[in-house]
């Protein structure tokens, strides 16, 4: 009664606001203005336009459907198919207005021939279709071309279940189609049908039969699978494998136990557990002694999964002393990946067992985590495994700075003794270094200023991690009477102190350590690093008065925008500082200057005085980030040369594509048809890409062409006033307007209110 | 003088670089040796899809650790070519299949690797866990949400090594940051920031939505080459009648087969940002677009994406064209900004960064991985997750609405036309396969 009720209401409603609405449109009116905005451009619109159509179904979807023609050179459905897919989007979530919607789209069905057109509204109407809808799309089944997307409908429909059934039964529709569905709704009563189908089929249809009998078959399928399709044949044990202890299924799960296919032979041991768990850990246990590695932890975790971790965990330590070495690496690694604490006793004892075994159990114990882990991985650093510990200590969570102290101390005394090489003096210097344990910088200042070289020189790399602000005036020192290496080393560490303190605190200190310093020149990067404003006066007066290279390359490294100036009176004085002073100028450019066409201007000069290829390449992906006329213009020269174009080609195009400049159709299309050559001549795999972007720019940008007069038009005396070019023929204040691309533009600067 | 140069540069900026570099010039390379490759420990692989990435320089590739066996295509033009090459590049003769599924199992091949567009990714994929083979899948990893949940459940259910080909959530410099994603990571996880973060993926931060890949509409039907096998090519997807436009280069316009730039850099872009936030595990609860209409048949632009999670996490999509103006941060959180290139408002993030451990180890060896029986770093699982983004959006934009998404079942919530799009039709038998 309620559903009889609800759909007078919906005639009602149909009628009422589908023939006239509010404004007094007619149906043609409607459909119109609805297909004049197609597409929507928001969602606002969108569904203002689809309520206005769904209000005047199903007339007004019968209308839109009606225009729909076949596809052919010169048809355009685009606006059809915007209406018609946003109308059943909309119906699908305002239910209210769904049953006319419906309704019209059942009638357009029937109503069109075109065999494509005809589908995508049965694509469109399956969106919302209902149990109504149940005999139209039956009946569209029998047509061959139809099938695929009837079939697909019923499956989606809630209800659809006898109507399938009785499509398998009649087997008029394409077998592999309907055993698709089959499987699709679990119907377990077709079982027989596709039975006896997969008799007389072969191919794909056979296939899509084997794969529906796998998720809706019964035990009776088994051995037709088997004989057919093992892969299936496994799916199905492993589906009919419920934990009743079958003796069929124990029979097809001992069958894919002996496949030489491991996949096979894992879905076996699957079937077996999952039939009956309690032969679980025997599945796993008689698993863990294969020799097939696929197999083995394949049965680990299904075994995890059904009988529980711990009991996996439990039976993998009883068994673990008895496996292979294949079979112990897949233990530990299971329990590393799934963080089984409880056995973190075994791999311990596996880290101490060492072997090639011990790095694989350090990884599961860097997993796991915890103080007995830490210190069994710490004991490794000194030995074989020095860098597996290593490499889980980087990433060890927790305090780890005691314990690696004292790992420290003990190689160390191993090594001074001369019983050992350097190596795991290297790993643990490198963990200190890169866990930066500060704590531990009184032993690298040792180690640094040892009498082994090689010990001083791991020693002098680290405290560069290791300081502080504090150890600054000690470093100073150590740099003024550094020898070979050790001088940029402990210069690294300088820095590494100092960088924390405010630029002038910087400066001051630096310039103190200079005044008193044998090798004043060692404290210049340490200058420049501090980035203060006299820091760039003291090095370019260092640099004039001595000539001194090593202030010439401070000033490079010296982020402060005033240092730009002098670097490009360096590079224009000296040729053969050019390219490095040039790098610098163009770095500091990009990072400090502002104003677009200023920093242009400047990349123009820092490109003219640049010499080697690499150095004009990385000025031009600067100038590619700036997405200006002028970069274009300035980019697009140096597409000729043959050691940079393709750098100039790259920043071309992504100019073009992020200016909002207007460029000059001629230069753009000139300059970027070049770069679409020099992309199409490399042919790399990423070329693709940019040429199809450089043809969508140039499609985008290209000026719309000139109208021409008619011959009628011309005889009745009209006359063009705009050929795209000039405005010769315009009267009236013509200043602020400029033509170009053939589009009259109003400058922005001279008002919004047109007076030509 | 370029290397000392360079070198100068390096020290001056980050003496960290110095210490990897120094020790191994002096006392050669370290640790344990894996360089010998037996021949049974030789593994080998097969191309499904010899086109643009399948050729690539990248993956077109036959060595000692893994040989390149067989290669697979619809299109003859394609196979020949890719027979060709290999004859040329690698001296021995490929075995050629038309039929992808010969490929899948053929004995001869360990890792199946699939290099087709994006409508054949979650078929191909559950069939070759069948066959026991492993797997190295293009990305986006399924075009849908249900073909990403059946791809994981059979890899599991086979016990299968999967790898997903986008790298940078453990390798590789990330586009506009400028750094590797490791040190955005343990900045995340360290808590400066704040939290719930936003991410913004958009060109003001260094990334290119690539709307180029745009579909035609009225396409007028074209007579099919001889040498494509168009009905192959199609697969799963509806029958439409054949346009050169629809396949090979150009087949992203089209939502039968992907979803344009978002399906195209959708994974690349997102996925280390799954990661970054430690979202491997849970799904984003609502999508909301900002966009024109779409076609049905042909992908269009959007001017914008944003997802949402539970805890108030966003990752913002801006279209090509659509970005932001001025200078916006990267990823955003109450306490601290991070800005394209790395520049961060928090003082000193550097030494917070160096001072906290590593990210847990990951395994980014997939032939490793495959001896091992490892899961690789971007796996299945994370794979699927990331790749239900993009495809969370693709519905969203679809319908042209907003769609709310419950992370525990995978469905969307009271919107049955969404629900829809999760499991799209497929024509026969190509459905049934990866039930």
């Amino acid at each position: 009664m309620k559903k009889i009720f609800s759909a007078i209401i919906c005639l009602v409603l149909a009628l009422s606001l589908g023939a006239q609405d509010a404004r007094q449109r007619s149906i043609d009116t409607i459909v119109a203005d609805v297909l004049a905005a197609m597409p929507a451009q928001n969602a606002a619109d969108q569904a203002t336009q689809m309520a206005d159509l769904a209000a005047s179904a199903p007339s007004s979807i019968v209308k839109v459907a009606s225009m729909l023609k076949p596809a052919a050179a010169g048809v355009k459905n685009s606006a059809f198919e915007y209406a018609l897919t946003g109308v059943a989007s909309y119906a699908s979530a305002n239910p209210s207005v769904a049953p006319a919607v419906r309704e019209g789209l059942a009638q357009a069905i029937k109503a069109t021939d075109d065999v494509t057109n005809k589908e995508f509204l049965m694509i469109q109407l399956r969106r919302i279709a209902t149990a109504d809808q149940i005999a139209l799309f039956k009946d569209l089944a029998k047509n061959p071309s139809l099938a695929a997307a009837a079939v697909g409908a019923l499956v989606d429909i809630p209800g659809a279940d006898s109507a399938i059934l009785d499509l398998v039964n009649a087997a008029k529709v394409d077998k592999s189609l309907l055993a698709d569905a089959v499987s699709r709704k679990g119907l377990t009563a077709a079982e027989p049908a596709l039975q006896a189908w997969a008799a007389a089929s072969t191919g794909r249809e056979l296939r899509a039969i084997c794969s529906s009998l796998a998720k809706i078959g019964s035990a009776s399928s088994l051995d037709l699978l088997k004989a057919n399709s093992t892969a299936d044949f496994a799916d199905l044990a492993v589906k009919l494998a419920d934990g009743t202890n079958s003796k069929v299924v124990a029979k097809a799960a001992k069958a894919l136990l002996g496949s030489d296919v491991s996949a096979y032979k894992s879905a076996g041991a699957l079937a077996q557990m999952k039939n009956n768990p309690l032969k679980a850990v025997k599945t796993l246990s008689a698993a863990l002694k294969s020799d097939d590695v696929k197999f083995r932890n394949s049965v680990l975790n299904d075994a995890a999964s059904i009988a529980g971790k711990d009991a996996v965990a439990a039976l993998a330590q009883t068994m673990y002393p008895k496996l292979a070495q294949g079979a112990k690496a897949d233990v530990l690694n299971w329990i590393g990946s799934n963080k089984i604490h409880n056995a973190a006793p075994l791999v311990i004892s596996a880290i101490a067992d060492g072997g090639d075994l011990a790095s694989t159990a350090i990884a599961a114990a860097g997993k796991l985590g915890g103080g007995d882990c830490l210190q069994a991985i710490v004991s490794q650093l000194s030995g074989p495994a020095s860098a597996a510990a290593q490499t889980a200590l980087k990433s060890f969570k927790g305090d780890i700075q005691d314990a690696v102290g004292a790992a420290f101390d003990k190689e160390l005394s191993a090594v001074t003794a001369g019983s050992k090489d350097y190596s795991s003096m290297m790993n643990i210097v490198n963990l200190i270094s890169s866990r930066k344990l500060s704590g531990l910088a009184p032993r690298m200042y040792a180690l640094a200023q040892s009498s082994d070289s090689k010990l001083a020189l791991f020693g002098q790399t680290a405290l560069a991690s290791v300081v502080g602000a504090a150890d600054a005036d000690k470093l100073s020192g150590l740099l003024d009477a550094a020898q070979g290496d050790a001088e940029a080393l402990y210069r690294n560490a300088l820095q590494s102190s100092l960088k924390t303190l405010p630029a002038q605190e910087q400066f001051e200190k630096v310039s103190g350590m200079i005044a008193s310093a044998k090798n004043p020149s060692r404290f210049f990067s340490a200058l420049a690093n501090s980035g203060a404003d006299s820091a760039v006066d003291l090095l370019r007066k260092s640099f004039d008065e001595t000539g001194d290279k090593a202030a010439f390359n401070a000033l490079c490294g010296i982020r402060n925008y005033k240092a730009a100036d002098q670097l490009l009176a360096i590079a224009k004085g000296n040729p053969d500082l050019a390219d490095r002073a040039v790098e610098s100028f163009t770095s500091l450019v990009s990072g400090f200057e502002k104003n677009a066409d200023v920093k242009c201007g400047k990349y123009a000069q820092a490109l003219s005085l640049a010499q080697a290829a690499d150095i004009k390449s990385m000025i031009l992906k600067q100038v590619a980030a700036l997405p200006t006329m002028k970069s274009f213009l300035l980019a697009g020269k140096y597409l000729d040369d043959a050691a940079v174009k393709m750098t100039a080609a790259d920043a071309v195009r992504k100019i073009a594509s992020a200016t909002k400049e207007e460029l000059d159709y001629s230069t753009l299309k000139a300059s970027l048809e070049k770069a679409a050559k020099a992309y199409t001549e490399r042919g790399q795999a990423d070329d693709e890409y940019a040429v199809k972007e450089i043809e969508k720019i140039l499609g985008e940008a290209e000026p719309s062409p000139i109208s021409e007069l008619t011959a009628e038009e011309k005889k009745q005396g009209f006359e063009m006033l705009f050929d795209g070019t000039n405005l010769d023929k315009w009267q009236g204040d013509k200043e602020g307007y400029i033509p170009m691309n053939g589009t009259i533009y109003v400058s922005a600067n001279y008002g919004s209110t047109g007076n030509l | 003088m370029g290397e000392s140069r360079r070198s100068f540069i390096k020290k001056t900026a980050a003496g960290a670089a110095l210490f990897t570099i120094l020790p191994r010039k002096v006392f050669g390379a370290m640790g344990g040796d894996k360089s010998y490759v037996a021949p049974s420990d030789q593994l080998t692989r097969g191309i499904i899809g010899t086109g643009g990435i399948g050729m690539s320089n990248l993956h077109f590739v036959s060595d000692e650790k893994c040989r390149l066996v067989s290669v697979c295509d619809v299109d003859k033009n394609h196979l020949d070519n890719a027979l060709r090459t290999g004859e040329a590049k690698f001296g021995t003769k490929l075995q050629a299949y038309s039929d992808w599924r010969d490929l899948v199992h053929d004995p001869n091949v360990d890792i199946v690797h699939i290099a087709t567009p994006s409508h054949w990714h979650g078929i191909m994929a559950v069939e070759a866990c069948k066959a026991g083979k492993d797997i190295f899948c293009e990305k986006p990893m399924t075009r849908t949400i249900g073909e990403g949940q059946k791809v994981v459940e059979a890899v599991n259910k086979y016990g299968r090594i999967f790898r997903l080909d986008t790298w940078f959530r453990f390798k590789d410099t990330f586009y506009g940051l400028g750094t590797t994603v490791e040190p955005l990571k343990k900045l995340v996880d360290s808590g400066v920031l704040g939290w719930p973060l936003t991410v913004r993926i958009s060109g003001a931060t260094g990334f290119a939505w690539k709307f180029y890949w745009t579909g035609k509409e009225n396409l007028e039907p074209q007579p099919i080459p001889k040498e494509l096998d168009y009905d192959m090519w199609l697969g799963p997807a509806p029958y439409k009648p054949y346009h050169p436009h629809r396949v090979h280069q150009n087949f992203r316009g089209y939502w039968d087969y992907e979803s344009g730039g978002l399906g195209d850099m959708g994974q690349h872009y997102i996925d280390p940002v799954q990661y970054i936030l430690g979202k491997d595990d849970t799904f984003p609860v609502k999508v909301e677009v900002d966009a024109p209409a779409q076609h049905h048949d042909a992908v269009g632009i959007w001017r914008s994406i944003t997802y949402t999670y539970a805890d108030g996490c966003k990752i913002i999509l801006e279209g090509e064209g659509f970005e932001s103006e001025g200078k916006v941060p990267y990823i955003e959180g109450p306490l601290g900004k991070v800005y394209k290139g790395f520049e961060c408002t928090i003082p000193n993030v550097m030494d917070i960064i160096n001072s906290l451990p590593d990210p847990e180890p990951r395994n980014t060896d997939f032939l490793e991985c495959v001896k091992t029986r490892q899961k690789f770093a971007l796996a299945e699982e994370n794979g699927h997750h990331s790749c239900t983004i993009v495809n969370l959006g693709s519905c969203a934009l679809r319908l042209g609405r907003t769609l709310h998404f419950d992370p525990e079942r995978q469905v969307f919530i009271g919107d049955d036309a969404a629900n829809d799009l999760i499991n799209q039709p497929m024509r026969a038998p190509w459905g049934s396969m990866i039930l």
